[in-house]
């Protein structure tokens, strides 16, 4: 794993989020974490390294507060966008105002905070940005329209900054799990689903950080996203179909 | 029925270039309810006179949305046989100049608006056993110098697909993508046209290809080099 000075993690409170950040930890980076609760796990190296910043990335001008909270530390070279919400049901049964914070959490602020950092030279030399979309970018995701279109847009913003971010030193990563084992997975799935076939979330955040050592692209995790990418290009169709049986035909309640 | 014509049509980003060339013709046929930011006589000097108007920003989307709900609600409107989302806005820049402001600006109007407002009038299209339309750009497939603007057009991709597969057999969903195009919007994204002006589309092709595609079962579709072709060849019946 590369020896970075300083990390940023979104979502930091729980799943993957934490996951990133206990292994940084375990490696004796400095990390900013963000989350909008406080961090309730414990790691030896907490006190020392971890610096919280509780804040809800939804709210207008957080970028901004993020910013100005940054201003004073080292400059970063490793930052994940993995902070996500999803809003799972048929499209009319779900708030319209969780449409909103689905599309400003998972898609607005990363842009925003991307190009804040660029603007306000706040990246290291030779650093690394990464942006979690979702296996649901090779699929589509009926039943979980909004999330799906949150998604897509950030795989396709992390595409279309990869070459000018890389002039100025930044090596952009898209990374598109499947179902990982969090809490936030077990909310959306329905009842009754089998939570043992989702990829354990320290396994995930192992994977990202070696991608993102060796500069990789996209990290598509597991021979299940592997294979969801290979047949989501060969037969688009086929698999949108595959998705409205096995999640949009099932779900048995919305939830946002 | 606001002129009992045979079906009626929503249609957003009327006031200027393919939305405008859309309204033209879509006057003809249907009767027209237009969703815009220019004051009432301008609207109705530049399409017609016919045409039911909305005058809203959807800059903000949420109250936006509000404000079209309760005027089609005002009119008495229970069934839109179509939903055009063809407003969209962008800035040419490098990524890293991109603001803040510019960034929430391209989301708001060219992903969450179509959002909220399809989700606002699910009845009124169900109703009429409908179609929503996304108007979404060639470039939903990435650009290095209109990154959120690709973003957020591919965010419409995807909720079309995601919502076409979700709604099939109630209502139909469509996105159609343009290829260049020389419409106003160009320059305010402050894009310069230079040699290349010759292989974009005018407003008024691509219109008439949009139309055509809207009239169509396709699920998703890209307007660009066929119908630029067809205009070289049928100039007349086109310009």
């Amino acid at each position: 794993m590369k020896a970075w000075k300083h990390a940023l993690i979104t979502g930091a409170g729980q799943g993957i989020g934490k996951a990133l950040c206990l292994r940084l930890l375990d490696e004796g980076i400095q990390v900013t974490s963000i989350d909008r609760d406080s961090i309730n796990w414990t790691h030896k190296n907490k006190d020392k390294l971890l610096n919280h910043i509780q804040i809800d990335l939804i709210n207008s001008n957080s970028v901004n507060d993020v910013v100005s909270r940054l201003e004073s530390t080292d400059k970063l070279d490793l930052v994940i966008h993995n902070a996500g919400i999803s809003a799972t049901g048929k499209f009319e049964d779900i708030d319209p105002k969780a449409y909103e914070n689905v599309l400003k959490l998972n898609t607005l602020v990363p842009m925003q905070l991307s190009a804040a950092l660029m603007q306000n030279e706040m990246f290291d030399n030779q650093a690394n940005l990464a942006f979690v979309s979702s296996l649901s970018h090779a699929t589509g995701y009926p039943g979980a329209s909004v999330y799906g279109a949150s998604k897509d847009a950030i795989a396709i913003y992390a595409k279309s900054v990869r070459k000018p971010f890389a002039a100025k030193g930044v090596s952009v990563l898209s990374i598109f799990p499947g179902p990982v084992r969090t809490d936030h997975a077990e909310r959306h799935a329905p009842e009754g689903a089998d939570a043992s076939k989702r990829m354990l979330p320290e396994k995930l955040a192992k994977r990202i950080l070696l991608a993102a050592s060796s500069n990789k692209k996209t990290l598509y995790p597991g021979a299940a996203a592997h294979s969801a990418r290979i047949l989501g290009k060969i037969a688009p169709n086929l698999m949108t179909n595959m998705m409205r049986k096995i999640i949009y035909d099932k779900l048995d309640r919305p939830v946002w | 029925m606001i002129n009992g014509k045979k079906s009626l049509t929503l249609l957003t980003g009327a006031t200027s270039g393919i939305g405008l060339e859309l309204a033209k013709r879509l006057i003809l046929t249907d009767d027209l309810v237009v969703i815009g930011r220019k004051s009432e006589d301008e609207v109705h000097a530049l399409i017609s006179d016919k045409i039911q108007y909305i005058q809203t920003d959807i800059s903000d989307p949420a109250r936006a949305t509000e404000a079209v709900v309760s005027n089609l609600n005002d009119m008495q409107i229970e069934k839109i046989d179509r939903v055009i989302h063809c407003a969209g806005t962008g800035v040419y820049r490098s990524p890293e100049q991109e603001t803040s402001e510019e960034i929430d600006l391209n989301v708001s109007v060219n992903l969450l608006f179509p959002v909220l407002l399809t989700r606002a009038l699910v009845q009124q299209i169900e109703a009429a056993k409908g179609k929503v339309v996304l108007i979404g750009s060639v470039a939903h497939k990435g650009s290095p110098n209109m990154a959120s603007y690709a973003a957020s057009k591919a965010g419409l991709a995807g909720f079309a697909r995601s919502l076409e597969a979700e709604w099939r057999g109630r209502i139909d969903v469509q996105v159609i993508h343009p290829g260049p195009t020389l419409t106003p919007m160009l320059e305010k994204a402050g894009y310069k046209v230079g040699l290349e002006r010759h292989i974009f589309l005018s407003p008024k092709v691509m219109a008439d290809a949009i139309l055509k595609t809207i009239h169509s079962h396709k699920k998703s579709a890209t307007i660009f080099l066929g119908a630029k072709i067809k205009s070289l060849f049928f100039r007349k019946q086109t310009s």
